[in-house]
């Protein structure tokens, strides 16, 4: 575990390493420590200005903790994450598939429903009195402007 | 020192003038692995893991610290401006593209919460030209820290210096390369493999038990400066 950490520090270390870190939750600030440690012996190494150990990575992950949960974001499709991307959205699919089905299940019985009707009404009612009736029937705005200039 | 490891690329590869290169010469700069894992981190932080961001917290608190310490010279000023570009990062992190490097995205956002914080004391902020701003932002191994030191910190630096030399000139040989191969010359572990002629296993044991010994040899100051300082 703690050769994991010398390891993150140095950022020399592979993804399921990283996940299997991640996943000890109740070890993270074991973890946290450990790499301040390093961050102390790497400064002095380097002849860098001590900075004393300190509790402010505790401070701003108890902050933090009190902020909303960061979900989503922009998440660069490469070939590492893009088969856990179409994994993640798989039940979102799912969902919008089925919600398809059953739209256009219910679309297609109301225009069923509705050509059945226009089809036996056009049965009963004979032609002429159709051609008739769209004889009479005002088509265009010309019909309704002449009805207001006659008001006049 | 070694020569880095490179990767070469089999694209065809052209000059100025139009004519083809030799393309098994052609140097192309490797994957940072500081950055691959900090995007690793920052992608999990992107899907709600808070403890992939406390790592990146842990990682760039001290480089955060010395950065604004260039700007602010209180330390409880700094800290609070240290937490609020954290809690600002933490907000956006949806929004980060991973376009630039993790740090340089922190780094800015540090910058402007040091910016507003001067501003809103009254003070004006120190005019930074592009470039400076740019230096700050990738200034990794910034050493300085532009703090007031107290007699009694002073001290204690010196004391933990003083712990961690000792201790680097007990360790065994091959422990006392190893890590000042790491943290001196900065050579990646590969590097160290090959000049040490061992695996890089064996590299990473070696490290991680040279850090393991010098801390068990600071823990007692450690614990007496936390008290202290």
């Amino acid at each position: 575990m703690n050769e994991k950490i010398s390891s993150l520090f140095d950022s020399e270390i592979n993804n399921k390493e990283v996940d299997t870190l991640l996943s000890k939750k109740n070890k993270m600030a074991g973890v946290r420590s450990s790499m301040s440690d390093y961050q102390l012996i790497s400064d002095v190494l380097k002849k860098k200005t001590i900075l004393p150990k300190n509790n402010l990575t505790d401070k701003i992950m108890s902050a933090i903790d009190k902020e909303p949960t960061q979900m989503g974001g922009f998440v660069k499709a490469n070939s590492s994450n893009t088969a856990v991307m179409s994994f993640e959205i798989l039940p979102v699919l799912a969902s919008i598939a089925v919600l398809i089905v059953i739209a256009s299940t219910a679309f297609n019985i109301e225009v069923n429903s509705a050509s059945t009707s226009q089809f036996l009404a056009k049965e009963d009612i004979p032609q002429e009195i159709i051609n008739a009736h769209h004889a009479a029937t005002a088509n265009n705005m010309n019909y309704f402007i002449q009805v207001g200039d006659s008001a006049k | 020192m070694q020569p880095l490891k490179v990767v070469y690329d089999n694209s065809t590869v052209y000059n100025s003038s139009n004519n083809k290169l030799d393309n098994s010469k052609m140097e192309i700069k490797p994957v940072n692995p500081d950055r691959a894992l900090d995007q690793k981190l920052v992608v999990k932080a992107q899907k709600g893991d808070k403890q992939a961001f406390s790592l990146l917290v842990e990682k760039y608190q001290l480089k955060l610290y010395r950065l604004i310490s260039r700007m602010v010279r209180d330390q409880s000023e700094i800290e609070d401006i240290v937490q609020d570009s954290f809690i600002k990062a933490y907000r956006a992190i949806g929004n980060f593209r991973g376009d630039s490097a993790f740090y340089t995205w922190l780094y800015r956002i540090g910058i402007n919460t040091a910016k507003n914080h001067l501003v809103s004391l009254g003070k004006r902020p120190k005019a930074m030209d592009a470039n400076e701003i740019e230096e700050m932002e990738n200034y990794e191994s910034m050493s300085e820290l532009r703090v007031s030191e107290t007699p009694e910190s002073t001290m204690m630096s010196n004391q933990i210096a003083e712990t961690v030399n000792g201790a680097i000139q007990n360790l065994p040989d091959e422990l006392r390369e190893a890590i000042s191969y790491r943290e001196i010359d900065g050579l990646c572990y590969e590097e160290i493999s090959e000049l040490m002629d061992c695996p890089i296993g064996t590299v990473r044991s070696r490290i991680f038990r040279a850090r393991e010994t010098i801390a068990e040899k600071l823990k007692p100051l450690i614990e007496t400066t936390n008290k202290r300082w």
